[in-house]
């Protein structure tokens, strides 16, 4: 019995690192190839390198301009998720401490729009923005962002915003502390591991969407990494020397806030799916 | 506490948040059930009421909708049972404390946090270029196939990227579900003679059938949703084999200038999204009650 048991488990073992290996090795070779010449790739996209093409990174970033999409990216990305870990602790901070008739409608409205996908609004979304004169500008992205995640945001603020005991904002009250003091100074700070989950959720959503990006970010200036990235192999997704490099620099952030933060994100992950 | 009503305040925590959701959510929906119920084509002037004529022009003259439905439904089907399966089994595997765990998760999760425009392009690589490789050095009926080339084999590479950039969800997720179960559980299990296996079957994944749910219902309607995966892999062919729903209501109303179609698909799209998640929400609740009641 325990002999067998061993045995298993040494194979079972086995079988999952290989399966990691697999689930790991098309990124292995992309980064890889991504420093092999057009010739080497088609040759062999299996071989290492003859030698280390790093040039291929400075001249990928410079021929689709990478610079640019990479700063729409991450002011896109910033702004947003900031912004709906504040809007979320706001609406939350109202609706669960100081219901009020109003407040309770406007929580199941939010609630109920979480079944709204993004492709069902999207074209009133573009007409509206684009009345506003809001298309073409960053703004118009942060704004879609904004609105799509607030709810998930909201669901996830919500469950630390009721694990907070009443007495601190009555003893604040006896104090003078006005509701917005106590809302900034005492209980925002308190919510800050929930609010840490809700930003690196939110921004890696906001990084890597398409969808949305495609819509209202697509235009030159305020073009955003998965657009660029797209825009570059439906025209030439065959200069692999440009396109592997790009490629990996689009995955570069990703994978390192991975390796730093990843309890982080597992317990953001966790708080999402269960209190959502 | 008696509370004071303090209008101010709550135009202060809620003003902008409702400002969001009329205009991003509430009217945008709106308007897609308005122009749906015209001929506009997102141009013009005028336009004119046309009733249900563009439901009735789905389901008659242009069914290519109909055809991404069920293209959807067949992916969300296969690809949200293999995606929760592996991902239970990784987190069996790797919710011990197996030494080096934490390098293996990430290189399962991993996938999960690229965007699908990435991914797919990864793989598109892949599949053009590494698998041709192969098939010229192996003889392997599997290397020999020109996957995004034909409906069938297109459909499968779209699933496995799909299952690919899923699991690593469903295994955190279950991670943690399996970290909840009740020590006090396995243990008794583990002194009356259980075998690990026995424990996770009989204990285990009957605790966790709430995360489960979760789990299922996430990853269904993210495959409906599929949106930047088969823009990347496939761009809906070929021979538009490959069509998502969303996929091809950016296409009618963006490329071909269909555009109170595209509303009124829109709209489709929303109910069955609506119907989904109704359904998952009746499900968790009758879980929850019989749970509460046992």
């Amino acid at each position: 019995m325990m002999r067998h048991d061993t045995v298993f488990s040494w194979v079972g073992k086995a079988v999952l690192i290989i399966a990691a290996i697999l689930f790991f090795s098309p990124f292995v070779i992309v980064i890889i190839d991504s420093v092999k010449t057009q010739g080497e790739v088609i040759e062999n996209p299996f071989s290492l390198p003859l030698e280390l093409h790093f040039g291929n990174f400075p001249h990928a970033w410079e021929s689709i301009k990478l610079g640019s999409a990479m700063a729409n990216t991450a002011v896109t990305t910033a702004f947003g998720s900031l912004l709906l870990v504040y809007l979320s602790a706001s609406i939350s901070f109202w609706c669960v401490r100081h219901p009020t008739r109003y407040s309770r409608i406007f929580e199941k409205a939010l609630l109920c729009s979480v079944l709204i996908p993004f492709s069902s609004i999207m074209l009133p979304v573009v007409k509206l923005l684009s009345m506003a004169d809001l298309t073409g500008t960053l703004y118009g992205g942060i704004i879609a962002y904004c609105g799509m995640g607030m709810a998930f945001s909201y669901f996830v603020m919500r469950g630390a915003m009721k694990s907070l005991p009443k007495e601190l904002e009555e003893a604040a009250m006896i104090d003078g502390c006005t509701i917005y003091r106590t809302f900034f100074s005492i209980i925002f700070p308190l919510t800050v591991p929930t609010a840490v989950s809700v930003l690196i959720l939110e921004a890696f959503w906001i990084w890597n969407d398409y969808n949305i990006a495609v819509i209202l970010l697509n235009s030159r200036t305020t073009k955003t990494i998965q657009v660029a990235i797209h825009a570059l192999f439906a025209q030439t997704y065959s200069q692999w020397d440009i396109a592997l490099p790009a490629l990996v620099i689009s995955m570069m952030p990703i994978i390192v806030m991975n390796i730093l933060l990843q309890k982080k994100i597992f317990a953001g992950m966790t708080a999402g799916a269960i209190k959502g | 506490m008696v509370r004071r009503r303090n209008p101010l305040a709550e135009v202060f925590f809620l003003g902008i948040p409702t400002l969001l959701f009329i205009f991003v959510m509430l009217i945008p929906l709106m308007m897609s059930v308005f122009y749906s119920f015209t001929d506009w084509d997102g141009i013009s002037k005028s336009y004119g009421f046309v009733g249900a004529e563009n439901y009735a022009r789905i389901f008659t003259t242009d069914t290519d909708f109909l055809d991404a439905f069920l293209f959807t439904a067949a992916m969300s089907a296969v690809t949200t049972v293999l995606t929760v399966l592996l991902g239970i089994i990784l987190a069996a595997a790797l919710s011990g404390g197996m030494r080096g765990r934490n390098i293996l998760r990430l290189a399962f999760f991993l996938p999960n946090t690229l965007g699908g425009v990435v991914l797919g392009y990864v793989w598109k690589f892949i599949l053009l270029i590494g698998v041709p490789y192969l098939g010229s050095r192996v003889s392997w009926q599997i290397f020999q196939i020109a996957w995004l080339g034909t409906p069938w084999s297109a459909f499968i590479a779209i699933a496995l990227v799909s299952i690919w950039q899923g699991a690593g969800y469903v295994m955190v997720i279950m991670i943690a579900a399996f970290v909840g179960v009740p020590y006090d559980l396995t243990e008794s299990a583990i002194l009356d003679g259980a075998s690990p296996r026995k424990i996770l079957f009989s204990i285990k994944l009957p605790y966790c059938m709430p995360y489960i749910t979760v789990c299922v219902f996430w990853v269904l309607s993210q495959t409906f949703k599929m949106f930047d995966l088969n823009v990347a892999l496939t761009n809906g062919g070929p021979y538009g084999s490959t069509v998502s729903m969303a996929l091809q209501i950016y296409r009618d109303a963006f490329n071909l200038n269909k555009y109170s179609l595209a509303n009124a698909e829109a709209v489709i799209f929303f109910l069955i999204l609506f119907v989904l998640t109704g359904i998952q929400m009746k499900v968790s609740k009758d879980k929850e009650e019989k749970y509460d009641a046992s």
